[in-house]
Parts: structure tokens; C-alpha cells; sequence
């Protein structure tokens, strides 16, 4: 078993934490979030060019886009092996933002087509996302956050006690926090997909900190005289080799499952990663640092009021 | 004791290993027969293409009945079309999804499932007699006075027609379509059966047409497109071999993983990780789950799910072998001791599972259904299977020496 005396850095690790949340919002005040269409509304279509194009046709294919449909920033990615490229793009009716018509959409595509020589069958995919289903689609995401948040702090109250409870949701946060970071910084397109990953994190981050939390009770249980600090060092040495395996497995699936897979399982795979490996972080440095000195000021105040009265 | 728990061992392993063999291969006995999982499994349209548009009725509260109607409508005009694989479905209070495998162009499917339309019978001097909600059919006819439109009313609206064509009798009654005229048949005979018979079609084409327009009809309100995606065949399919090899190779490096750390509780819990992906499959394939990308992936997830649940009892097992305990005592308390923690674990990520299969659409409701069922199913294989196997291979008295449950030194243990 190691020895590691997790309660005594703790300091070290909530300021990395605020350091990198307070990273997130300064990029999310300048640029904000790369938000798909699957938010902002408009048409995405996806196109074999048979040949990875350069950052200059890239470009070039960003001016046709908005030759053609008036995008004022229009979006060109590429996508898998680069021969691929994702185009984000919407046209503008007054105030509001729409999907690209049929006419509009023949028009891109054909234009792009006669340039690179293509057939029809290499308009891959597209997309027509309406400007209600987005808005909803963020209300359901803000929405499913605190449902699920709430339902398991009182489960976890039930089971646990209050303090477990909220200090383990607030690991949840913290991890969301993390991983909104991570997209705002490089820009990482921010889609429905984004939220099912988002709410799976919420779902697999508590398992750690839970089976902490449970070690913690169980050993205050037996040993009862101990330290608060040693026990609850003690309780994470013996889980820490665990929740690195179990981690590990689940980093290893899912680091497959984003070098191999296609557009859309990448963009699931990828939140995940972010949001499991900070989930495991979180639920050693986060979690228990918090309930320790939330539970240390609750108990030294049991002590310091009888001396007053 | 020791030859029954061999027995015991190996009968476990030859179940599940006939277990798979039915659901990924099927399996025919004379004229029974178990159809393999690959060829009943429903795929999603990320998964094969396809086309999916989601309408949503232009008036603020229709009734359930109203949207029920309005599927029944799509689905018949997708009938008609020969689109047997489509799916038209609720979605929420106010939208219906309507997927189309192997159809390439939205807007062309957006064509035939057609445009909602108003239909209107109004008297002569244009008052309004029944209008296409009261219409239950209509359908092209042949008859010897050539082509005409045979309709048929509810109760309410039969009884409306039976007054009009009684007040009208030889005069006119205009069929509207959005407010236009499209026909306008004069009364020949007091109609009390709510059956009418539109005549003077040109051809059956003209007759057909009229009759699907007046069937759009019945609907009291239109339907909007708000979203419409195509998904290219070569897209999915390439999606989901990628996705399938991605799996397995994640899969076989977990059971990698898994020997390498927990060397024979881990060789076993590989085993029960067999039967988890069985059941799973067999669940999503034969319970007609729709298998999305999303979907494989929440499979994949709970997989590891499925493994953490041994690892917890695994390294409690470890510790108390460490502290001396016999072998099955030692597992005793692992799994029992563990218990709480997986517990606890599994049943906060069936809340998100849940609120997530609540509050998700489409491909999102897909992940959310293989990772609630993944989570029990997982919870399930981990304490029955594993401990089943475990305790029958520690029963044969075969692995008595310490270094095969992971740990260091060279230790007999008491079994």
C-alpha cells in the first residue's frame, strides 16, 4: 500500500484547479464557445475531397462559403483522414439565422464540386438543424445538469450524509467545469453530443468519489479514534490503487475508440477522456479535500463552543 | 468436492460460451430456431443512413390524439411509397421524427411524405359543412361512370354530410383545398351512409391525387420541418466497422489488463465480462433496441463499468489476503465489503442514465437506453458470474499459491 499524504497538498491542488477554471473563463470572455449547429442553427455538410486540402484552400473554401450562402464566419474542418471536410453554414433572413435552402446548398456544393472534380455521392452527409431545436437543446442540457445533480446529492445524502453529498457534486461540477474548459481553449465544436458525454461523466466521476467517500465510512466506522487527517490518508492510499486501475480501463476503451473511430464517436470519445480524467482527479484531490475541511471546521467548532460557553 | 467444483467451473465457462455462440450465430434445432443477433438487431440510421426529418405541428397545444393521427398519417403516405423500414414517432407533446433508411436527399423524402394541407366542404353559399379532420378515408376508385375519389366520414361528419346533401340536394358542394377550389360535385341523392363519392376525374392519376390530398387533409393542423439530416450508407457503414474493431481491440486490452493486474480473479472476471456482453447484446438485439452509434458506445462504457465493479472486489480481496485471511474468507469479505461501494456507484450513474433517457432525443436516447441496461446487466454479471466461477476454481484446490490472486510473496494460502 503507498504512504502518500494526499490532506497535507491539498492547497496545491485547488489552486490547479481554480488556475485552469479561471484559464476557462478568461477564453470563454475573449472567444467564447465554437458551438455547433446542433446549437446555433444552420446546415452541415460533410464532403469526400478525395485530398487533404491546405490551410490556403481551406480558406479559399471558407470565401465560397460565404460568396455563396452570406455566413458571415463560415466554418471548414477537416475531418477523419483529412481528405474529409465538415462545412458549417446558415443563411441569414433578418435577424434570424436559418438552414441553408436546397438551392443554396446545390449552389455550394456544385461550386466546390466543379473545383475539385466531385460526384454526387460525395456530398457524405447533411444537416438541417432549425433554430428551436437549439435553444431547446441547450435548456435540456442545462436542465439534465441539475436534475441529475440534485438527484444524486440526496441520494448520496441518503446513503451518506449531506456533506458527502454536496462535496461530491461539487466534484461533478468541477469536472464539468474542466472539460467546457478544455473546448472553449482549442476551439473544440461544441454539439448534442458534447452534452450525452457531458451527463455520462456526471454519471461515472461520482463512481470514484463514492467508493472514497465509502472507504472513509467505513473506516471511521472501525476506527473511530483516529486522526481525522491519517484517516482519511489512510482511506485514499487504500482506494488509490483502484481508482487508477478502473480508470485506466475505461481511459484505455475510450483512447481506442477515439484514435479508430469516425467523426462522430471522436467527438464523443474526446469530452469523455477530458471528463473521466478529471473525474479520477477530482475525486482524490477535489472531493475528499473539500468534505475534510468542511468536516475539520464543523469539528473544531464542536470543540471551541463549549470552551466559550 | 474438488472434481464437482471443476465440474461446476467448467459447466459455468461452457454456458456462456454457448450462450454466445447463440446470439452471435443463431442457432437451428429441427424447425426451432434462434435467429443470430446480427440479423435482428435494429440499427439506427447513423449506423446504415439514411434520412431523418422531425416535423412539428403549427398550433400551440394539439391533443394527443391530434399527433397520433398526424404519425398514423405519415406513416400511411410511407406505406405508400413502399418506405416498409421507415419509422414515423412521437417526440415529446408537438413533433414527430420521421426516419428513412437508404433514402439520400431530405427534401425529397420531405416531398412525398407531402405537405399538410387544409380541406374544407362548403356549401354554395360557403358555409362550412365538414372540413378533412371528419374525413377517416379516402381512396381512388374505378367505377363504370369513370374515375372517382371514394371518401368516408366519422360519425360526426357523416352526419353533417347527411344534412348538407339533404339542404343542398342538386346543388353544389365545394371541395377547398387551402381555401382553393379543387372540385365541385353536384348533390345527386341525400347521402346518410358518410360514404361520398367525388366523380368527374380525368384519370386515375388526377382521382389519386385528390384522394391523398383530402387524406393530407385530415389533419386540423400543418406541419413544420424543423430539422431534417442525411447520412450517407458508405458514412454509416464505415462508422460502424470502425466503431465494432475499436471495441473489441479496447475489450481484449481491458482484458489484457484485467490478467495482468489481478492475474486469476481477472482471468475470471474476463469471463464474466463474456456473458456481460452477451446479455447486453442479446437485450439490445432481440428487445428491438434501435443501435446507434451513441449506443455501441455506451455498450463500450459500461463494459469498463462492468470491470470496475470486480476491480473494487478484486483489491478488497487482495488487502484481506494480506492481512492473512484464508483464500475464501479473504474473498468472502472482498465481495461483501465491496458491495456498498458498487452499489452506491452503479445506482448514481442509472440517475444519469436515466434523466439522460428522460430528457434525451434521438441518438442520445440511444446511449442513454445501453448504458442504464449496461449498468445492471454489468452489476449483475460481476457479483453473480464472478463469484459463481471464482468460488467453483477456488473450491478445485488448483490455485492455492497467494501470487495468483496478484499477490507478491510465495505464500500457500489456505483454501
Amino acid at each position: 500500500m503507498t504512504n502518500i499524504d494526499f490532506m497535507g497538498k491539498r492547497k496545491y491542488f485547488y489552486v490547479l484547479s481554480i488556475l485552469v477554471m479561471v484559464i476557462g473563463l478568461i477564453s470563454y470572455i475573449i472567444q467564447g464557445f465554437n458551438y455547433d449547429i446542433d446549437f446555433t442553427g444552420g446546415t452541415v455538410l460533410e464532403i469526400n475531397l478525395h485530398k487533404v486540402p491546405s490551410a490556403a484552400e481551406i480558406t479559399d473554401l471558407e470565401k465560397l462559403t460565404k460568396q455563396i450562402t452570406g455566413t458571415q464566419t463560415p466554418i471548414v474542418r477537416k475531418i477523419e483522414d483529412g481528405k474529409k471536410i465538415m462545412i458549417n453554414a446558415h443563411e441569414v433572413h433578418g435577424k434570424k439565422r436559418t438552414e441553408l435552402s436546397k438551392e443554396t446548398r446545390d449552389k455550394l456544393f456544385n461550386a466546390i464540386a466543379k473545383k475539385y472534380n466531385l460526384k454526387k455521392e460525395d456530398l457524405i452527409s447533411y444537416q438541417n438543424v432549425g433554430a428551436v431545436v437549439s435553444s431547446e437543446l441547450k435548456s435540456q442540457a442545462v436542465w439534465a445538469v441539475i436534475i441529475a445533480s440534485i438527484l444524486m446529492l440526496i441520494y448520496i445524502a441518503i446513503r451518506f450524509e449531506f456533506k458527502f453529498g454536496t462535496t461530491a457534486v461539487i466534484a461533478l461540477l468541477h469536472d464539468l467545469l474542466i472539460m467546457l474548459t478544455v473546448y472553449t481553449l482549442f476551439k473544440i465544436p461544441l454539439n448534442s453530443t458534447f452534452i450525452a458525454a457531458m451527463l455520462t461523466v456526471l454519471g461515472y466521476s461520482i463512481n470514484d468519489t463514492i467508493v472514497v467517500f465509502d472507504r472513509i465510512r467505513e473506516n471511521r466506522r472501525i476506527q473511530g479514534k483516529m486522526d481525522l487527517k491519517d484517516l482519511v490518508n489512510l482511506s485514499m492510499n487504500q482506494t488509490i490503487g483502484r481508482s487508477l486501475s478502473t480508470a485506466a480501463t475505461v481511459i484505455i476503451v475510450l483512447f481506442v475508440l477515439y484514435l479508430m473511430g469516425v467523426q462522430s464517436i471522436k467527438e464523443f470519445a474526446l469530452p469523455l477522456l477530458i471528463g473521466i480524467t478529471s473525474g479520477t482527479y477530482s475525486s482524490i484531490f477535489i472531493a475528499t479535500a473539500l468534505w475534510f475541511d468542511w468536516e475539520r471546521s464543523t469539528r473544531k467548532k464542536l470543540q471551541t463552543k463549549p470552551k466559550r460557553a | 468436492m474438488q472434481n464437482k467444483s471443476l465440474a461446476q467451473f467448467l459447466i459455468g465457462c461452457l454456458v456462456i460460451a454457448f450462450a454466445f455462440y447463440i446470439v452471435f450465430f443463431g442457432l437451428n434445432i429441427g424447425t426451432a430456431s434462434i435467429p443470430s443477433v446480427k440479423d435482428v438487431i435494429r440499427y439506427g440510421l447513423d449506423l446504415k443512413g439514411g434520412v431523418y426529418i422531425v416535423y412539428e405541428a403549427a398550433k400551440k397545444n394539439p391533443t394527443k390524439r391530434e399527433m397520433e393521427s398526424a404519425v398514423q398519417l405519415i406513416r400511411t403516405r410511407l406505406d405508400m411509397r413502399n418506405f416498409y423500414d421507415a419509422t414515423a414517432t412521437l417526440q415529446g407533446s408537438k413533433r414527430i421524427r420521421v426516419e428513412i433508411p437508404g433514402v439520400k436527399d431530405p427534401d425529397e423524402a420531405i416531398q412525398y411524405i407531402g405537405r399538410t394541407a387544409l380541406i374544407e366542404f362548403k356549401g354554395p353559399s360557403g358555409d362550412l359543412i365538414v372540413s378533412g379532420r371528419n374525413v377517416v378515408d379516402a381512396y381512388a376508385q374505378q367505377t363504370t361512370s369513370g374515375y372517382v375519389v371514394a371518401l368516408k366520414f366519422d360519425k360526426e361528419g357523416a352526419k353533417k354530410f347527411a344534412e348538407a346533401t339533404r339542404k343542398y340536394l342538386r346543388q353544389n358542394i365545394g371541395i377547398y383545398l387551402d381555401g382553393k377550389l379543387i372540385s365541385n360535385p353536384v348533390v345527386r341523392a341525400e347521402i346518410d351512409n358518410g360514404e361520398a363519392v367525388i366523380e368527374g376525374m380525368k384519370d386515375l392519376e388526377e382521382a389519386k391525387t385528390l384522394a391523398q390530398q383530402i387524406k393530407a387533409g385530415a389533419l386540423p393542423f400543418a406541419l413544420n420541418v424543423i430539422e431534417s439530416r442525411a447520412i450517407g450508407p458508405s458514412l454509416g457503414n464505415e462508422a460502424l466497422r470502425t466503431t465494432l474493431k475499436a471495441g473489441i481491440i479496447g475489450l481484449l486490452l481491458v482484458f489484457l489488463f484485467m490478467i495482468i493486474f489481478y492475474r486469476l480473479p481477472g482471468f475470471i472476471a474476463d469471463i464474466a465480462l463474456v456473458a456481460y456482453v452477451v446479455i447486453l447484446v442479446a437485450i439490445v438485439g432481440y428487445a428491438k433496441i434501435t443501435l446507434t452509434l451513441p449506443g455501441i458506445a455506451g455498450i463500450i462504457l459500461s463494459a469498463g463499468m462492468a470491470v470496475d465493479a470486480n476491480i473494487l472486489i478484486f483489491a478488497r480481496m487482495k488487502e484481506e489476503l494480506r492481512a492473512g485471511k484464508t483464500l475464501k474468507a479473504a474473498m468472502d469479505a472482498g465481495f461483501r465489503r465491496a458491495l456498498n461501494a458498487v452499489i452506491d456507484s452503479n445506482i448514481t450513474t442509472i440517475i444519469a442514465g436515466l434523466v439522460l433517457l428522460f430528457l434525451g432525443t434521438g441518438p442520445i436516447k440511444g446511449f442513454a437506453w445501453t448504458l442504464t441496461i449496461g449498468i445492471v446487466v454489468s452489476f449483475f454479471t460481476a457479483i453473480t458470474v464472478t463469484r459463481f466461477l471464482l468460488v467453483s476454481i477456488i473450491n478445485t484446490g488448483f490455485f492455492k499459491d497467494i501470487r495468483w490472486y496478484g499477490g507478491k510473496k510465495t505464500r500457500e494460502v489456505r483454501a
